[in-house]
């Protein structure tokens, strides 16, 4: 039913939760495309495809976006706020995966339109069952745009 | 004669009141029952006495001038006061006139009139009026006595003058205008509408911003009444200085906006410790369930990986729970002060960073000049230590890195400054970053405490901290003053 399969850009600053979200998700049986930035600067040059990633295709746009708040260069809210504000990027859904249970964090991620907050637990069993739960709702009940690919 | 005489002198006998009949040399021609009595003589006594005799030295003066006035103007005298001495001795307060007899031009009348309780209700009233003068004087705030019609001050006391640095005629001659701030809500117009509702509707009690006569300003707490004085309707203003008061509230309010930033801080504390510390356990707990699979997969190669990963958040976690047993142990080491030269602390500083200094190449520089101050030893290396620490860190742009220490006089103060050419950092985060647990970058190394700390350090010596940076990539300065006493 998709018109294209999942592809998910995970922006997250810690090498180690990086790997464990993509692990993650890995064992879930999704047939998906993960790619993994570490700051707010080289999210936005992937999305915009500048520097070295000036080579991607619209094949490589991700169709869902996970977002850390807490990013070095420019932080989470920053890069959550120029997506939103993008017409080719605004469609994306962007789910922020954080530490944070701050109600001011909660608040301004939502104000900012985020699509959905999700707080890390530290169980990771039950981290486990967040990432298959939220393979689930995104990519198996989610209806994502027929623009998936954007209009930029 | 005879007979008229003697008729005259019945009648004077039976009059209340003292009369008496005198030459001008002072004899006593005549007197009558009411005087005899009066000064405790018998008839056959007086003969021989003279007015001189029966009056106080003091009075004779004023006496015989009335006399000369008399005798050579007017046929009677004004009433005047005088004293008679009775034969006991007792001095007695009299109201007379003097009048002249026709065809007796060395003779007069004297009428008396006894005023003994007058005097002695008057002495009475002057006693108590200056009890309650002294009272007035001697009360611990100031009284102002006002008109209640125009405002105008009438009298005040003692105290007032101290307060005010008025004279009591000065006072009378100024309006409140000239004793107020002048400032709403402590004008003129003001202080009309506090009497306003004092004679309207009761006495009141509020605050004031007061001014004495060289301008110093104070607050004070009046109580505004109306009362009747001496049957006279009056308006009393009692004004305490509470200068004393608002300083004790000042420092309250401080107090407690201290306690709130504490407070902020310590949630902040136990926020991070509930946040921060979660990372790495996350970390931790994500690799040993991946190990564990690997494990039963048999996929033995990637259990290295695993390891080195828990391995690495676990160290993280022991870098800041050691950090954070520095700064809660940093109030319980006793402040030691000491003659510390600031050069020689530096540059222990720099030894005991000598690994990552080497490591980057970072050329450090210490200026000769730097001050000998009055401070903790332990703790001003540990203070320089963390500037040090920083700017090491935020370095590493930079291929030439360079940190100079050194002084400067910032507002005639001896400030210490330790200034690097690293990747300087952004107007927004500049009060942030002294905070606990802040990270500009969250790839950094370390725990986020070494500038909370160094700002705890500098506090310590009653000090302040900032930082200065023209920018992104410019650089950054970190300044400080020490103040334990005056900087040698």
């Amino acid at each position: 039913m998709f018109e294209t399969y999942p592809r998910i850009l995970i922006i997250e600053d810690n090498p180690d939760h990086a790997e464990l979200i993509i692990r993650s998700l890995e064992v879930t049986d999704y047939d998906i495309s993960l790619y993994h930035v570490s700051d707010g600067e080289e999210a936005l040059d992937f999305l915009f495809r500048k520097n070295e990633y000036k080579t991607l295709t619209k094949d490589d746009m991700p169709n869902l976006i996970l977002l850390d708040l807490k990013l070095p260069k420019l932080d989470g809210f920053e890069v959550l706020k120029t997506i939103k504000n993008t017409d080719s990027l605004r469609h994306i859904p962007v789910i922020v995966l954080t530490t944070s249970n701050m109600d001011t964090d909660i608040q301004k991620a939502y104000d900012l339109q985020a699509n959905s907050y999700l707080v890390k637990p530290i169980n990771f069993t039950l981290f486990i069952t967040l990432m298959e739960e939220f393979g689930s709702y995104w990519l198996e009940h989610n209806v994502r745009p027929l623009s998936d690919n954007g209009k930029g | 004669m005879n007979a008229p005489v003697s008729e005259i002198t019945r009648f004077l006998d039976q009059l209340h009141d003292p009369v008496a009949c005198f030459r001008v040399n002072g004899k006593i021609i005549y007197t009558n029952q009411a005087f005899r009595s009066l000064l405790n003589y018998t008839k056959k006594q007086f003969a021989n006495l003279s007015y001189s005799k029966i009056t106080p030295p003091h009075w004779h003066a004023q006496d015989e001038k009335i006399l000369h006035n008399q005798v050579n103007n007017k046929p009677y005298s004004e009433s005047f006061e005088k004293e008679f001495i009775s034969q006991k001795g007792i001095k007695i307060p009299v109201r007379c006139r003097i009048e002249s007899i026709d065809g007796c031009d060395d003779c007069f009348w004297l009428f008396a009139y006894d005023i003994s309780e007058e005097k002695q209700y008057i002495d009475k009233l002057l006693h108590s009026q200056s009890k309650y003068r002294a009272i007035f004087d001697a009360a611990n705030d100031a009284i102002f006595i006002h008109d209640v019609d125009t405002g105008k001050i009438l009298d005040a006391n003692l105290k007032t003058c101290l307060m005010y640095g008025y004279t009591r005629d000065e006072l009378r001659r100024i309006t409140v205008e000239s004793l107020s701030s002048g400032v709403a809500p402590y004008t003129n117009k003001d202080a009309l509408a506090h009497i306003k509702k004092a004679l309207q509707l009761g006495p009141q009690i509020f605050e004031w911003h007061a001014k004495d006569k060289k301008g110093n300003l104070f607050w004070v707490e009046v109580s505004l009444k109306r009362s009747s004085i001496g049957g006279n309707d009056l308006l009393l203003a009692v004004v305490r200085d509470i200068t004393d008061r608002k300083l004790t509230e000042a420092y309250r309010d401080q107090l407690i906006a201290h306690l709130e930033a504490k407070n902020v801080e310590m949630e902040r504390f136990t926020y991070t410790i509930s946040h921060d510390l979660k990372s790495p356990l996350f970390t931790i707990k994500g690799f040993i369930e991946m190990a564990q699979r690997n494990i039963s997969q048999q996929a033995f190669n990637l259990l290295p990986d695993n390891l080195h990963r828990i391995g690495r958040a676990a160290q993280r976690i022991e870098d800041m729970l050691n950090e954070l047993m520095n700064v809660s142990q940093m109030d319980y080491w006793k402040m030691k002060t000491e003659q510390v030269s600031l050069k020689s602390v530096a540059a222990e500083a720099v030894e005991l960073l000598a690994s990552s200094i080497n490591e980057q190449n970072v050329v450090v520089t210490i200026d000769e000049g730097l001050p000998v101050v009055e401070g903790d030893r332990l703790r001003l290396v540990s203070l320089l230590q963390n500037l040090l620490e920083n700017a090491i860190k935020y370095m590493e742009d930079n291929p030439y890195p360079a940190i100079r220490v050194g002084s400067v006089l910032v507002d005639g103060q001896t400030t210490v400054f330790v200034k690097d050419n690293g990747s300087g950092i952004d107007i927004d985060n500049r009060k942030n970053i002294f905070e606990l647990f802040y990270q500009i970058d969250g790839t950094k190394k370390g725990s986020g405490l070494g500038l909370a700390l160094a700002k705890h350090i500098v506090e310590l010596h009653n000090g302040s901290i900032w930082v200065e940076s023209e920018g992104k990539g410019k650089g950054t300065t970190f300044y400080f003053t020490l103040n334990m006493k005056k900087q040698l």
